[in-house]
């Protein structure tokens, strides 16, 4: 794939039910903009995130 | 013969790491480490001709270096449809991937752990990032 790898610690892997509702807002939108792919994350996805989140 | 699941998303994933692997990877290698004994079974998953074994969804995923709880997910939406697997996904717990593990991570992170919920403005940038 072309997508650069960015690795992010992985902690002892929680289930659907591990995750907040909020969280899982989150997960199901990116599922549904993301055609049901499983995208990963890069430094550009991060800032775009950061931007969201953050309000900047 | 007809692909009754050619437009399954458990298809276009193969079809997609099939592709994206082949300058490292043959079709051959990928049914090898699958646990395929025929190389023609990739085609025909690619094809959408069969569904996926469900037994073989992990040895598949890691040939196909995608994330097995991915693979599953979209492998049990086409063994028994969308309505049944999300009932079934309801009774045993969604898969999570490692991926989205990472997307949460973020999410915290970028948010100091405050559980933002997903306002319009957030919506709007997920978009942008996948160009919808």
């Amino acid at each position: 794939m072309s997508e650069p790898i960015f690795t992010v610690p992985l902690s002892p892997l929680p289930c659907w039910e591990d995750l907040t509702l909020n969280e899982q807002g989150w997960i199901e939108f990116i599922r549904v903009v993301a055609d049901g792919k499983d995208p990963k994350i890069n430094l550009e996805r991060v800032r775009a995130l950061q931007a969201a989140i953050r309000g900047r | 013969m007809t692909n009754p699941f050619e437009n399954s998303p458990a298809a276009a994933l193969i079809r997609e790491r099939v592709r994206d692997l082949k300058p490292k990877k043959s079709q051959k290698a990928i049914a090898t480490e699958a646990g395929f004994v025929n190389a023609n079974v990739v085609s025909i998953l690619k094809s959408g001709t069969s569904k996926i074994p469900l037994d073989r969804v992990p040895a598949l995923a890691r040939a196909l270096e995608v994330d097995p709880a991915h693979l599953m997910r979209l492998a049990i939406e086409q063994a028994i449809g969308a309505t049944a697997a999300a009932a079934v996904i309801d009774c045993l717990g969604a898969p999570v991937t490692r991926h989205e593990l990472a997307w949460i991570a973020e999410i915290r992170d970028a948010s100091d752990s405050t559980d933002p919920r997903l306002t319009a403005r957030a919506r709007i940038s997920l978009r942008g990032i996948f160009g919808k």
